[in-house]
């Protein structure tokens, strides 16, 4: 798939965010990646236990590895019991914002994928609270089951997602669940799509080796990028994920963000300066659009782990301008992962080139 | 008749905008009524003519229209305000997408929670702070397809898993689903029956439409509050989805008639149809005008339980909706042969 054209990128985001993959339970969007990835990787694309997907670009002898990281899980909820109506109480998986819980539909994955709604009261009875949003203990899913039914369908420990169905806004912007961070991974594949050269005797394979892993279980523990920054020793780590765009109530250094300006380049204390600069430099030599994210301390990303790996792994953080983040409204701009994917390969390119570091 | 249901929940009709809910029922109806037209307000007024002219003069009616939003300006930003269209509880907003009459798609977006004060985290947003996002850039380019008062549904999401259905705008597309079904059977007695307007905002199309047709009874069909969820006692779940038709003997608008109420248990009883009590003076719906029409009309409400009314997503189950039916069918014949 010609992933230069907007309209297959959107394409393969709306497959992606349609996908369930709640921390702990990606193997269905890891497949997916997998097969994906296949087309472009010259080395070896492997899924292990833990449902991290990598694949091998460029020289596998090299002496230089770079890893590209996106997380692939989604925040949602886990099963924690079903009552004797066929009611379920569930816990949060990641940072769910349940302001937004109530009457939302969601899917439970049991035995099979579930339609549900997280049960709420009507207006005419109201309890006087809402001005509140509900704790977790006041979430139960209904699926408008029979309790017999909801019990040989759904266990405790399965996960459960919220819906909504990937839709096109005005202006490339697009509005998803889970587009933290399948927004990341969609321009990980486009990336894949510039640097692999399986399928093109055109291209040259990179003369370093580079990783791209699609992590799981981001949002609970950082497990993913733990384990395989561990695993594949890089010199260098780009770590892709969302971060925040302006929208209203957001008045701090975010309000300066926007939708559809290109990605975000991070400066923060863990992370390589000199990496930025070099990233910045391809950016400003191409005249790509970029904007720049400051923080003072973690990035909150896998970054924050993936740089103190073994004795330390230079790393920056590029992120994809997003609104309503941990919400079934989560918004981002198709150029946005556009330019986000064309930059690292043009990142890349140049490192090879040896004009970098 | 399946689909039927499916069609009409999932049209759009926020009150005061009903026409495209209108335009599908007259489609469904128009060849088996007898006459039919479109009043002032919107109301949707059919008559057919049974086997046998009636003793008593009989209307049936349910409501088109749904809650929604409406959008009352734009910022320089380009983000749509709106006021709630009928009763809302502002908790089931935050998140939720919805849908213009263009095509053209939203969704409620929420401040991060990770840039949230911990009192912002656990507090739903008023309605001047809440805002629709449709990509626009600008005022001037969300106003090139939004329009000041333009009417915003919640997204359909339908689906019916055998044993129960779950929708919007249930409350009253189920109504008036059943009230083309009886159209188009063959019934015993002449009767009326009103699709009426703006139920949501105040009654106000079933007070014209009863005006009209002058009955002396009227039967409702409407959704009403099943509250059988975790949390809520026993005491005070209102109805339960499954357990039957529901009727009431007040709530906030209407007594209803103790005749009425009388001939609905012994139908129930005789011909084995699931009825329940609703349990709570509480909601209100088109009989609170009907039964004060002109002199007075003798007026009963048959529900089915509905959980999370007023919402993107409502829940009933697919048996109550054949007990309210074939209960309102009887009775109508009942009260029409002046058998009551």
């Amino acid at each position: 798939m010609d992933l230069s054209s907007i309209d297959n990128l959107k394409k393969i985001l709306f497959d992606l965010c349609a996908l369930s993959g709640v921390s702990g339970d990606e193997r269905e969007v890891a497949e997916c990646c997998a097969d994906f990835l296949s087309q472009y990787a010259e080395g070896e694309v492997s899924i292990d236990d833990f449902n991290n997907v990598t694949a091998f670009f460029g020289d596998e002898n090299a002496d230089t590895t770079v890893l590209l990281d996106a997380h692939i899980d989604r925040i949602g909820f886990i099963v924690t019991g079903i009552d004797d109506k066929g009611f379920i109480s569930v816990d949060k998986v990641g940072g769910v914002d349940l302001r937004t819980a109530l009457d939302a539909p969601v899917i439970v994955h049991g035995k099979e994928n579930l339609n549900g709604i997280i049960c709420c009261m009507p207006p005419h009875l109201s309890d006087g609270n809402e001005d509140k949003a509900p704790e977790i203990d006041g979430i139960h899913i209904d699926l408008g089951l029979p309790c017999d039914k909801v019990k040989e369908l759904v266990s405790v420990g399965d996960r459960i997602s919220f819906y909504s169905k990937p839709a096109e806004f005005m202006n490339n912007r697009v509005s998803a669940a889970a587009l933290d961070n399948r927004a990341g991974v969609c321009a990980l594949l486009r990336t894949a799509s510039i640097i692999g050269s399986r399928n093109n005797q055109h291209k040259a394979p990179l003369p370093f080796r580079v990783v791209i892993l699609l992590s799981c279980q981001e949002e609970t523990y950082a497990t993913g990028a733990k384990i395989q920054s561990f695993k594949n020793e890089p010199d260098e780590a780009i770590c892709v994920d969302v971060s925040f765009a302006n929208q209203p109530g957001v008045d701090d250094q975010y309000s300066s963000i926007e939708l559809g300006k290109g990605p975000m380049l991070c400066i923060a204390p863990n992370l390589n300066r000199n990496m930025y600069d070099a990233i910045v430099s391809v950016a400003d030599n191409l005249e790509y659009e970029y904007q720049i994210e400051v923080t003072g301390g973690r990035t909150g990303t896998n970054a924050d782990s993936i740089a103190v790996t073994k004795s330390g792994v230079k790393t920056a953080v590029i992120s994809i301008p997003q609104r309503n983040m941990h919400t079934q409204a989560e918004i981002v701009d198709l150029y946005d992962i556009d330019e986000t994917g064309k930059l690292i390969a043009a990142y890349l390119r140049r490192k090879c080139a040896g004009e970098v570091l | 008749m399946d689909n039927l249901l499916k069609k009409i929940c999932t049209a759009r009709g926020i009150s005061g905008d009903e026409g495209s809910v209108r335009e599908i029922i007259i489609n469904e109806i128009k060849d088996f009524a007898d006459e039919y037209y479109t009043d002032n307000l919107g109301n949707l007024i059919v008559f057919k003519k049974g086997k046998k002219r009636p003793v008593k003069k009989l209307m049936i009616s349910a409501h088109m229209d749904e809650v929604g939003l409406i959008v009352t300006d734009v910022t320089g930003d380009g983000y749509l305000r709106f006021d709630e269209v009928g009763g809302i509880d502002r908790r089931v907003l935050p998140g939720r997408r919805v849908v213009f009459s263009n095509g053209v798609s939203g969704v409620i977006g929420v401040k991060p929670i990770h840039l949230c004060t911990s009192d912002e985290r656990n507090a739903i947003p008023k309605y001047g702070s809440m805002f629709i996002d449709i990509g626009a850039e600008s005022r001037e380019d969300a106003l090139t397809h939004i329009s000041l008062g333009a009417c915003a549904c919640f997204e359909p999401l339908y689906e019916d898993n055998g044993f129960t259905i779950k929708s919007k705008a249930i409350d009253d597309r189920a109504g008036c689903f059943m009230m083309i079904k009886m159209l188009r059977t063959e019934l015993e007695y002449d009767m009326y029956f009103t699709f009426a307007v703006q139920e949501e905002v105040g009654l106000n199309g079933a007070k014209t439409a009863a005006y009209s047709v002058n009955p002396d009874f009227a039967i409702v069909l409407e959704s009403t509050t099943a509250a059988d969820v975790p949390g809520v006692a026993e005491a005070k779940q209102v109805c339960n989805v499954g357990d039957g038709a529901v009727i009431g003997y007040m709530d906030r608008r209407t007594i209803y008639d103790r005749g009425m109420i009388n001939g609905a248990v012994r139908l129930s009883e005789e011909k084995g149809i699931k009825l329940q009590f609703k349990r709570a003076v509480a909601g209100g719906n088109d009989a609170g005008v009907i039964h004060q029409s002109r002199s007075g009309v003798r007026t009963l409400a048959i529900s089915l339980p509905c959980r999370y009314l007023h919402a993107q997503q409502s829940l009933i189950a697919k048996s109550d909706i054949d007990d309210v039916y074939n209960l309102a069918l009887l009775l109508s014949a009942e009260i029409a042969g002046g058998r009551l």
